[in-house]
This record gives structure tokens, C-alpha cells and sequence, in this order.
């Protein structure tokens, strides 16, 4: 998975770019905020748009989303180098989209397992509690919490 | 006794003197930056209301 990444560049950072090379070009962002809660930062990445804001909820089809996923896993596993401890926060902006991100977690698990814990979220009745990821699990996740292994 | 003669510095041995100047931020953009509000607001609103395994 780490050979078929995009190189990508950090002027800041929490802030990362990386331009998906397909049927079109498209520049990518992917950013990192803290959520003022715990040691939580919230991961959020999408097309970066020439007015500089990013849409997240674009579906470019440029039929290259296997690497695209795999740079953002790289950028995931340089930052979170940078900063060990902290856990990384993220969720689909549509169930669609997170629904994607659980197939892959599932598929890709043996190799995430091995640098990082994989926790996910649950709705229960009075708020959210977070489990450990069981790939065989068949839940409904809100979002995942990634912490990298010391 | 005779003075010495000052040796001025040329512009390429200035340049070479003075590094580059690379700017790194190793801090976290600003929450009021962030292209996400939204997003990091329904970050914000589910880990609140979330029980963490260590507690």
C-alpha cells in the first residue's frame, strides 16, 4: 500500500496537499484540528477548490481513490509521528463515506493493526461510546478514533 | 603603527554566510481557520457526549 501513494507537501503542520492524478488533476487537502477535547484532533480532507476552501463531500471519480486513501494513510501515519500523542478523529461526511472508510479499515486492518489502535464509535441511547474496531463486527460506526502505537 | 586593512565582505561570501531561512509551523492551524467547521463541530458535539474506554 505504501509504494502506491502521491508525494505530498506540508507548509504547516497540520495542513497537507497532494494532487490525485487520474481522468482530471485534482488538488486534495487533508487538515488536522484540534477538538479541544482530550488529546482529540479532528482529521478532515477533501478537494482543495481555487477559492482555497475545501469540499469534502465531492465525488471526484477519478478513478484513482485505492491511492488516494493510501497517501492519506501515509500522511496519517507522518503526523502522527510528529505528534505520538495525540488520537486522530475522523468521519465519513456522508454514511456513504464512512460505510467506504469501514470496508477499508476492514480490508487494510492486518497492516493498520500493527502501527495503530483503531477505535470507533457508537450511538447507544443516551450518547456515544467507543469500542475497540472488530473488523467482523457489524455495527454502525459514527466515526474512528486512531491512535499510533509507541 | 599601520592599520590594518578592514576586509570588506563581497555579496557571494554574504550569501554564503546566511542560511536559508526555511519556515516551519509545527503548531495546529486555529480552530477559526479550519475549513471544517462544520465537520469539527459534529467532532466536537459526539466526543462530548462520548464514554472512552480509559474512563
Amino acid at each position: 500500500m505504501k509504494d502506491n501513494t502521491y508525494p505530498y507537501d506540508h507548509a504547516q503542520a497540520s495542513r497537507y496537499t497532494f494532487t490525485s492524478i487520474g481522468k482530471k488533476r485534482i488538488a486534495k487537502e487533508v487538515v488536522f484540528t484540534h477538538t479541544g477535547i482530550r488529546n482529540i484532533v479532528n482529521m478532515g480532507f477533501g478537494d482543495l477548490l481555487p477559492d482555497g476552501s475545501i469540499d469534502d463531500k465531492a465525488n471526484s471519480n477519478n478513478g484513482d481513490i485505492v491511492r488516494v486513501l493510501a497517501t492519506i494513510v501515509q500522511i496519517l501515519i507522518d503526523f502522527t509521528s510528529k505528534f505520538p500523542n495525540t488520537e486522530i478523529f475522523f468521519s465519513g461526511s456522508t454514511q456513504e463515506r464512512t460505510k467506504l472508510y469501514t470496508r477499508i479499515l476492514r480490508t487494510y486492518y492486518a497492516s493498520f493493526n500493527k502501527e495503530f489502535t483503531i477505535n470507533v464509535l457508537i450511538k447507544e441511547r443516551d450518547g456515544y461510546s467507543e469500542l475497540p474496531f472488530e473488523p467482523k463486527a457489524d455495527l454502525k460506526f459514527l466515526g474512528f478514533l486512531i491512535k499510533r502505537i509507541h | 603603527m599601520p592599520i590594518a586593512k578592514k576586509h570588506t565582505t563581497t555579496t557571494s561570501e554574504r550569501k554564503k554566510r546566511i542560511p536559508p531561512v526555511v519556515v516551519v509551523t509545527n503548531t495546529f492551524i486555529p480552530a477559526t481557520e479550519n475549513p471544517f467547521p462544520e465537520k469539527l463541530k459534529k467532532a466536537q458535539e459526539i466526543l462530548s457526549k462520548t464514554k472512552f474506554l480509559d474512563r
